[in-house]
Order: C-alpha cells, then structure tokens, then sequence
C-alpha cells in the first residue's frame, strides 16, 4: 500500500510537470557525507589491484620483452581475452567462474565451505587485480620498450647483466614514460571499482543509494557520488603530476 | 691474445660475414676499413656478442667461444673482457658523465664506490672534461659525450677496446678532439680494433690496418703496405675514391 502511494505521487508529479524538481540541499549534504565514508573503501578497492597491478605487470612486462618461450603466448592470450572486453563482462564471467570452480574444487576435497561464504570483497579484490594486472602489462612494456636499444647494448657491452639493466638501466628510464601511462590507468581502476556492486559489494554507489531508496532523491544521491569521483580522480591527477615532476627532475 | 676465426653471420638471407679470420696481438691498434655493408660493424658486434654469430670462435685471453654453443656464462665473460666506443655514443641517459664512467667498475666489477669514482675522476680529466663530472649526457656536446664514452670503455681495463665508428655521427668541427684521445690511449698500449672512415687518423694511429669488402678480409698489413701499396684491385679502387688526397700527396 505504501508502495503503491509513493508510486503514485512521483507519477503524478511527472504527469502534471507542474511541480518543479526541488533540489534537496540538506539531503544532499548529507549523501555527501554518507558517500566520504566510503572514500576508504574505494580506495582499497584501486589500490590495492594497482599494487598487484604493478609487480605483476612488471613481471609480466619482462618476460614478454624477454619472448620466454610458452609464457610469451600464455601472457599474450591472456591481455586479449582481458583487455578486448567491456570490464562488466570480465568480473561477471570471472566471479561465475570463480563461483563454480570454488564449489567444484571444494566438493572434490570434500571441504565444507562453499563460494557463498567468501566475503563478496576479497573476490572483488582478485577479480580487480586480474584485470589490473592485464592492462597494467601492456601499459608498462610499452615504456619499456620505449627505452632505446643502444642504452641496453651499451650497459651489455659494460658486462651487466640482464637482472641489472634492467635494475639500474631501463626501469629507471622508463619511469618517466610510464608515470602518466600508470595514472591514466589508475585513474581507469578507480573509477572501474563501481562495477564491483554486481557481485555483491556495498560500494561507494551503492552505499549511497541505499540512503535515497527511501526518499527517491536518486539525483542528489548520483551527483554525490560524482562529486566523490571527481575529486579522487583530481587528486590522483594531482598526485601523477607531482611524481612526474619529481622523476623528471631527477632523471 | 684476440683470434676471430672462421666467423660467420647472416640476417636473413643476407650473409654478412662470409669466414673471417683475424688476430689481434697485445697492445696493438687495427684499423678495419672497408665500404659501408661491408660487414665491418657486425664483426666488432659479433665479437662482444652484441650480435650472436652464426659459426664460428671467438677467443680473448683465456676465454674461448664457439658462437654457435654460446653459454650465458661465456657472452657476460666476453662481455667483461672487451668494451665498447659506439658510434652514437650510448652514455646512460639516467647518469652523470661520473656516474656513467663508475657505473662498469662499481656494478659490475664490484670495485669500492669511492675508488671507482676517484678514478672515474681521473679518466674523465684524461679526456679534458674535468669540469663536466655532475653533467648529463643532454647537457653534453656529441664530442664530448663521445670522449665519455672512452672514458667509460677504460674504465673497465679491457682487454680490448672495440670502437665503432667513434666519430661518425659527430659535427666535422668535434672529429679532431675524438680523434685526440683516441691517438692518447693509443700510445698507452691499449689493445683496439677500430672501424673508421677517417683515413688520415687510420694512418697515423694503427699498426694494421684490415680492408673488408662483403664479408671478407681482403687484404691486411701496415698502413704504409695498405695505402701506398695495395695488392688487391678491390682495396686500391676503395682508396682512390674515399681519399683521392693521398694520390697527390705522395
């Protein structure tokens, strides 16, 4: 009944378009409020794949470079499948995935426990690493490789080796080709963590719009969470800036 | 001391080194000439393992390599015994002209921070830049990023010291002061195998001098049995074009 109404007075609202849409400042404020609490969280949620993003990607990045024999392809197959699909559909298909192949190995070890008890964020922290990982591979191997042969050949022809070339020679020349690569692609998993409300994570939006359920004040709710976005990609843009001026500085 | 034999390299199905036999004594400067595409270049490569031959050994000092069973061992063994000039200079971007010369001793021989970079010091004032130490290579001339790329290869007392076209992507005016200490470290005995196009500073510096024409030794020998006196066609017709001069200074 109480549906009902509340149902009916929005229709009606739109229906006569006489009554203008007040914007609901207090409430507002405080969606603004309730959204900062789940700054922590979204962060967390950025770095945390940034961090696995970035020793992987290296990794990864490396033995790409290198063309080591079978990893190459693996790694290569990899970053196609992750990075030639819409994110939604990468954290669908590897949270059913994970979901089923958990169940199945479980039920094989005749464990007890089951997918429904892995806390929804741990699985949105790996799926988000995966990903990270896949994009951050590709970003760092093309600075890398941006780092020009004659400086490799010339620390070989000193007798370094490889572990150190790359240590003393080519990380420390791509940085400032990769810093602005990274941020572009930090800031792409920021906002990429939204999506992790599919599989069951109370989030940044959908904390928030738990708030407006009750009042339908979805703008309010929407432009808090915007205002939120905004200011963390601001400051990451902020922070990539400082870190390339302080790289090239150096080098 | 350095013996090359029967070296061969193709890229694809271009064969650029067709059995190249050489020795290198001690101490002695050799000059390799030749027109470009000669193969001239990809020997010095092939030498230090910049590039991996195809057949062949390569022997410095105690270490003997077949190229063709190379270990990782052997090439990084290779690699410590000889140093490179390149021609387009190569210094670490990310380093100081110090740095660049103390990177060698301090990394990979280990050599006590402090004493590579005294040294480095020294060399650097060798080749006349004692006031650029804290430059970066962008702050420097091609002459003297050059003269820092010397300083680097002796920093590691190679056996030998392969030097690439030292001057070819250098400014006509930088060439003399290249050219300079490289005649310096020549007298000390350094042991060098040089590729150059610079005729007069072949004459004057090396004790052989080696004319290659598509991947193979033509003739070798003094500079005096080379530029006044080539027995083969080949070498007399790659002098007279590339120094006409000397017809008329004799």
């Amino acid at each position: 009944m109480a549906i009902l109404q509340t149902g009916l007075r929005v229709n009606l609202r739109y229906a006569t378009g006489i009554n203008m849409y007040k914007f609901d400042y207090s409430f507002f404020l405080h969606e603004l409020w309730v959204a900062v609490t789940y700054i922590p969280l979204t962060l967390k949620l950025s770095m945390i794949p940034m961090v696995f993003g970035l020793v992987f990607g290296t990794l990864l990045a490396i033995l790409r470079i290198q063309k080591v024999p079978v990893l190459n392809t693996l790694i290569k197959i990899y970053i196609l499948i992750f990075r030639s699909m819409p994110m939604v559909l990468m954290i669908l298909i590897l949270y059913f995935s994970f979901m089923y192949g958990f169940d199945t190995i479980a039920e094989l070890m005749h464990l007890k426990i089951r997918s429904g008890n892995v806390p929804p964020i741990i699985l949105a922290y790996i799926i988000l690493s995966i990903v990270s990982v896949a994009f951050m591979t590709e970003s760092i191997r093309t600075a890398l490789q941006s780092v020009q042969k004659g400086q490799v050949e010339a620390a070989h022809s000193i007798g370094m080796k490889t572990s150190a070339i790359y240590r003393r020679i080519i990380i420390p020349q791509a940085l400032p080709v990769a810093i602005p690569i990274l941020g572009n692609t930090f800031i792409g998993l920021t906002k990429g963590t939204a999506l992790v409300y599919m599989i069951g994570v109370t989030d940044l939006i959908t904390g928030v719009k738990i708030e407006a359920n009750a009042s339908y004040r979805y703008l309010e709710a929407y432009i808090a969470i915007a205002v939120i976005y905004w200011l963390l990609c601001i400051a990451i843009e902020q922070g990539i800036r400082l870190l390339s001026h302080r790289v090239n500085a150096v080098s | 001391m350095i013996q090359v034999r029967n070296l061969q390299k193709s890229f694809g199905s271009n064969k650029v080194l067709k059995g190249i036999d050489l020795s290198v004594e001690e101490g002695e400067v050799v000059v390799i000439l030749g027109p470009s595409g000669s193969g001239k270049t990809t020997l010095l490569r092939c030498i230090n393992f910049l590039e991996k031959a195809d057949e062949g050994e390569i022997v410095i000092g105690s270490t003997q390599v077949n190229a063709r069973h190379a270990t990782k061992r052997q090439i990084l063994d290779i690699c410590r015994k000889t140093a490179m000039v390149f021609q387009s200079f190569n210094l670490f971007k990310n380093k100081t002209a110090l740095e660049n010369v103390a990177e060698g001793p301090v990394i990979v021989q280990k050599v006590e921070k402090q004493k590579a970079l005294e040294y480095g010091r020294e060399l650097l004032k060798n080749v006349g830049l004692s006031d650029k130490y804290d430059a970066y290579p962008s702050e420097l001339s091609g002459g003297q990023q050059q003269r820092v790329g010397i300083a680097r290869a002796l920093a590691l007392h190679p056996e030998v010291i392969l030097f690439d076209e030292p001057t070819s992507a250098l400014d006509p005016e930088l060439v003399g002061e290249v050219l300079g200490v490289i005649k310096k470290i020549a007298k000390k005995g350094i042991t060098m195998i040089i590729v150059t196009h610079e005729m007069s500073f072949a004459q004057d510096v090396a004790n052989r001098v080696v004319f290659m024409d598509e991947g193979v030794i033509v003739e070798q020998g003094t500079p005096q049995e080379i530029f006044l006196d080539a027995k083969e066609e080949r070498t007399k017709q790659f002098l007279k074009r590339i120094t006409p001069e000397y017809t008329y200074q004799i």
